[in-house]
């Protein structure tokens, strides 16, 4: 019971602080507990000075070509820094700090509005920088008019279509979490549902993921030395295991954000899995650290924007290629197939003699160009190439990416790619749109494929295995244990989804017969969806170790109602597939379910003992165990149902 | 087919050079196709693919033509340790001594001239494109693969039908020839996978501690996972799933899924022994190609429902031998032992006069030793038969070559003048016939199965 008097001090505190919450006033309330358990207001003085305006103390560059600038800041301590109205970061103890200032994007004079907003809320006036971006020398490089470094395209200029935010946003619930899954397993990406849901919400969800990919947020030296760390991933030298293919299998499950970085990877993975890239490790005369050379060689140029002629001359000429292609006919040949989708054999003997003086010399498979080049030009390439006079085998690789066939060739291998159901005639035309566009850049092919409308809304195909398992790794808050990306090399093997292991790359992207589809189904039922990570597992090791950890199923991600055990299953059954097939459960699908976990019991439907999520215990550490625990033995079996629909394993037309 | 199409399945983008001479539609209309019964079943055929992926050269089964190869040839021969020949002129060491015994014994016929006027004309001699038409035994884009229209067409005339089981099986993943064409195949058609130790990855365990109602418990074995009881649940879990699941290769995978799981515990498990290995009445050469044969066989005996069998030579490694080509003559060696080792197992079991076997790949190969020690592609290969004897009549080495000397580096076999040869095409011919397609030059183009084998 409260006495007269704690009912007055409440009444003044309530009125109080309806004032101060209503009024213009800026006041703090410290509340410090009095007598009785209740509280006490005290009003504080508010602070209402502003901070300073921020100062340099290095000087700003006036132009730039970088994609960013970093600016060292000077100001009041612990005040917010805003750049343009968005808070970047907080000034230190020591009154600064190193902000960064995005200049991505077109030439031009790029106005920055820098303020600092203290904790009262107080803003500084501006510090107003203007910084003109102009174009890098650098993408003036050429040689013999190839040219090294090319912009990507903005994407308006894209000539196949694009799905916009108001068409996306504009398509029903169910429909938007589908596509908005489509494009990010496509990365290789995924969020939890909550979460997709809030980024869907916002309204601009296809730009903010397509921005995502053009800034870079990863700390790359923290996911460089976590991928390598002994205790997480399991590190062998043994080239049996394959590591260099684990490694890159472990940085997409490892890099937290979808940023520049992620994409990067994410284009040169696409590009090893093709006959275009792949560095062939199931060849004798491949060595393992060819798949490292081929792909990092691709991150590198990407990041430093190497344009797709320049990154394919470099890697046509690397020992790499030629491990693959190793003879003067063969590299030649499949060099005009590859790229320029040229299958007359009579340009065969022209190549191999603009080749006749690069071999693969057997001593450690090593490349060995003689000085014996052919001084002979040929006419027949020349003219096939249409640029400059093709007489050694340097000007082959060149002439070769220079040509208008090339941008056709290599559009064609990435369209039918990643839409291998569709009919010729359809792959054509979608690549005749692309090519119209003048890609230049790898990035300009695989985004204006990814963020199409034809992609997101009108294609069919069976997602990869590594387009499942890492979008469910980051969907269900998956754990994993030393061996799992051993495991999961290994297991792409045997459904014949190898990664970068063929020397034609994946001629089907997913095998589905019977025997390849075994091994998929297996791996993402038993190692993934029923397969949840014991929490009080420490050793890393032990099979127990790795799964999707108890949070992805925790209360907080559907509406548990003790008081109705048949709507919270139906809720629970609903978010468990949402959050990994991107749809609700069917009335039929519900049923299944409610028949086998729901049972009458005192007149009342209730869940069986062993699905019991509400079950009551003595002790409250025993109860939570087992209402834990229970919710899991749901979610298994709810789960293993999931493995068996198609929609697990495949990317549907959506109208 | 016309133009368009040809250039379409040519490549991509397409190349007008490789079109060929003619135009014809090869898409299967059954009501065309005359199909014997009689044929069909007197010869109960069951059929091995091999197929040699990457173009094996034809060096091993005809060295003939050594002497004047080595006049023209960019580096000599000389390179290989041994290029001694058979009395045939096979070659001694890369399986030439075990072609001599099976020609001797009757048990394959060797055909030295699969060449392609068709593919010379177009300037063709690409991996892609001559794997797809000789998988599918035709030029037509939309064809079907030589193995999907066998099923399209047995299934038609009431051969096959779903209580048939596992009629067509693939130890190669996917491949071209199962591709459908015009006509979709039923579920059951489609090829199943297995592989050469008789892996299990059709098996689902459950625990029972989920999956069972109180009842099942007390009613029945539901006790552990290693129970052979389904509870009810998955079996609604699976039909409730499958009627989401659109038509397609998941559905039927899914379909086949439980039955190829009890072929396997059940009639292929047994044939292990305790090492897991292959238990059979011959001596195989140790390799997986071997182990590849004989699960085929083994297959192919416990089933008689399964028609067709298709493996590449995985195991051996690939046939594109552009360089250091000595690695050729021990595969070959490798292989051709195995091969002889399979119809001694056929022999074992009776049944090398109805399983036939089929080697053969996208094309063979150039003959000029090029700079690399190795061999550009080309176009004429060897075609093996083997085994089948009950509706093949072996003729030991058919067919006889010359060099053409194109100029740079381009040493060519191709037929001698009068000598009997034939298109690739020809060879899915041959299988048609065998299951009881009296026409099959309707789908191949106008190209029938090799003179006299059939």
């Amino acid at each position: 019971m409260h006495t007269k008097s704690t009912l007055i001090i409440k009444i003044i505190y309530t009125m109080l602080f309806l004032i101060l919450s209503t009024g213009n006033l800026s006041a703090k309330i410290v509340l410090i507990p009095a007598f009785d358990g209740l509280i006490i207001p005290i009003v504080v003085t508010p602070d209402t000075i502003a901070p300073t305006k921020p100062r340099l103390f290095t000087s700003s560059p006036t132009t730039t070509f970088a994609e960013s600038v970093s600016l060292n800041i000077r100001g009041e301590a612990g005040s917010k820094v805003l750049v343009n109205g968005r808070v970047v970061g907080t000034i230190d103890g020591s009154g600064k700090i190193t902000i960064t200032l995005n200049t991505s994007g077109a030439n031009g004079v790029k106005n920055f509005s820098i303020r600092l907003r203290d904790s009262s809320g107080n803003t500084s006036n501006a510090l107003n920088i203007s910084i003109k971006k102009i174009p890098d020398p650098k993408f003036d490089t050429e040689y013999r008019g190839l040219t090294f470094y090319q912009q990507n395209m903005e994407s308006s200029d894209y000539k196949l279509n694009q799905l916009t935010n108001a068409e996306f946003n504009a398509l029903n619930s169910e429909v938007k979490l589908q596509v908005a899954n489509k494009l990010l397993t496509s990365l290789f990406f995924g969020y939890p549902l909550q979460e997709l849901k809030e980024k869907i919400g916002n309204g601009d969800f296809l730009s903010s993921v397509r921005n995502k990919l053009e800034v870079e947020t990863t700390d790359k030296g923290w996911v460089e030395d976590y991928i390598l760390d002994d205790t997480v991933f399991r590190q062998t030298n043994n080239q049996y295991y394959i590591p260099q293919a684990t490694t890159i299998l472990t940085r997409f499950y490892a890099m937290k954000d979808l940023d520049k970085y992620f994409f990067n990877n994410w284009v040169a993975y696409i590009l090893t899995q093709t006959i275009m890239f792949s560095p062939a490790y199931e060849l004798s005369s491949t060595h393992t650290p060819d798949i490292s050379g081929v792909y990092n060689q691709l991150v590198v140029m990407l990041e430093n924007n190497g344009g797709m002629r320049f990154s394919t001359y470099v890697h046509m000429m690397s020992e790499d290629n030629w491990r693959r292609f190793r003879s003067p006919e063969d590299n030649g040949r499949e060099m005009l197939e590859i790229y320029l989708l040229d299958g007359n054999d009579k340009h065969v003997p022209f190549a191999g003699k603009a080749l006749k003086n690069w071999k693969l010399n057997k001593d450690g498979d090593t490349l060995e160009v003689g000085l014996n080049q052919n001084t002979i030009p040929l006419d027949t390439l020349t003219n096939f190439f249409g640029g400059n006079a093709v007489v050694t085998g340097e000007d082959f690789y060149r002439e070769l990416v220079k040509s208008n066939r090339f941008t056709k060739g290599v559009t064609r291998r990435l369209v039918n790619f990643f839409f291998p159901e569709k009919s010729n005639s359809k792959q054509q035309a979608i690549t005749n749109s692309i090519v119209s566009s003048n890609p230049e850049t790898w990035q300009d092919i695989l985004t204006q494929i990814l963020f199409s409308e034809e992609y997101l809304l009108h294609n069919n195909r069976a997602k990869s295995a590594e387009e499942t398992f890492f979008s469910l790794a980051k969907k269900m808050e998956f754990r994993n244990r030393r061996f799992t990306f051993y495991t999961f090399k290994s297991e792409l093997e045997k459904m014949h989804q190898a990664s970068m292991k063929y020397k034609l790359g994946k001629i089907k992207r997913v095998p589905l017969d019977t025997l390849s589809f075994a091994y998929y189904h297996k791996f993402i039922r038993e190692r993934i969806l029923i397969k949840p990570a014991n929490i009080k597992q420490t050793n890393p090791n032990n099979y127990d170790y790795f799964g999707w950890m108890p949070s992805f199923i925790s209360n907080d991600k559907f509406t548990p109602n003790s008081n109705n055990h048949t709507a919270t299953l139906r809720s629970f059954v609903d978010y468990l597939f949402e959050a990994t097939i991107a749809r609700k459960a069917t009335n039929s699908e519900h049923n299944l379910f409610k028949n086998h976990m729901i049972e009458e019991r005192g007149g009342k439907q209730v869940f069986r003992s062993v699905f019991n999520m509400f079950i009551i215990r003595d002790d409250p550490e025993d109860q939570a165990t087992r209402r834990e625990r229970y919710r899991s033995y749901i979610a298994r079996v709810v789960l293993d149902y999931i493995s068996r629909l198609d929609l697990t394993y495949t990317q549907r037309e959506v109208n | 087919m016309n133009r368009r199409d040809f250039i379409k399945l040519s490549f991509a983008t397409g190349s007008a050079v490789l079109m060929p001479s003619f135009s014809y539609s090869a898409n299967l209309n059954l009501n065309d196709i005359t199909f014997s019964t009689t044929t069909y079943q007197d010869n109960a055929a069951q059929t091995i693919i091999v197929f040699m992926y990457g173009g094996a050269s034809q060096l091993s089964g005809n060295i003939s033509n050594l002497d004047t190869i080595n006049q023209y040839s960019q580096n000599n021969y000389a390179y290989f340790s041994d290029t001694e020949a058979t009395t045939n002129n096979c070659w001694k060491s890369a399986g030439g001594d075990h072609m001599e015994d099976l020609i001797a014994a009757g048990d394959m016929t060797l055909y030295r001239c699969c060449y392609s006027q068709e593919r010379e004309d177009a300037n063709n001699k690409s991996h892609g494109l001559c794997t797809n038409q000789n998988q599918r035994g035709t030029y037509d884009v939309d064809g079907g693969g030589i193995v999907a229209n066998i099923a399209t067409i047995l299934q038609a005339k009431g051969m096959i039908n779903k209580n048939t089981l596992m009629p067509f099986v693939t130890m190669e993943g996917e491949s071209i020839f199962y591709t459908e064409g015009n006509i979709a195949l039923a579920s059951y058609l489609k090829p199943v996978g297995v592989d050469e130790h008789f892996n299990n990855p059709y098996s689902r365990s459950v625990n029972p501690w989920l999956f069972c109602t109180d009842e099942e418990r007390q009613n029945n074995n539901c006790t552990d996972s290693n129970s052979d009881y389904i509870p009810k649940l998955t079996t609604d879990m699976d039909i409730l799933s499958q009627s989401y699941n659109q038509n397609g290769e998941i559905k039927s995978a899914f379909t086949k899924r439980g039955e190829l799981s009890s072929f396997i515990e059940d009639n292929l498990k047994s044939k292990l022994d305790a090492q897991g290995n292959i238990i059979t009445p011959v001596e195989y050469p140790i390799n997986n190609f071997s182990n590849k044969l004989k699960a085929a066989i083994t297959l192919l005996e416990v089933n008689p429902d399964t028609k067709i069998v298709t493996l590449g030579t995985g195991g051996l490694g690939g046939w594109d031998d552009h360089n250091d080509a000595r690695r050729y003559v021990s595969r070959m060696e490798d292989l051709f032992g195995s091969l002889k080792a399979a119809v001694a197992h056929l022999k074992a079991i009776n049944k090398d006069n109805k399983i036939n076997i089929m080697v053969f790949g996208e094309f063979g190969r150039n003959v000029n030793l090029n700079g690399a020690n190795g061999w550009d592609h080309g176009n004429l290969q060897n075609l093996y038969v083997l085994g089948g004897t009950d509706y093949f009549t072996h003729r030991g080495i058919v067919g006889e070559t010359v060099v053409d000397n194109a100029g740079y580096n381009r040493i060519w076999l191709k037929p001698k003048s009068g000598t009997y040869w034939f298109e690739p095409l020809s060879i899915a011919s041959t299988l048609y016939s065998i299951y009881g397609i009296e026409n099959p030059n309707i789908l191949t183009g106008g190209n029938y199965p090799p003179v006299n084998i059939v």
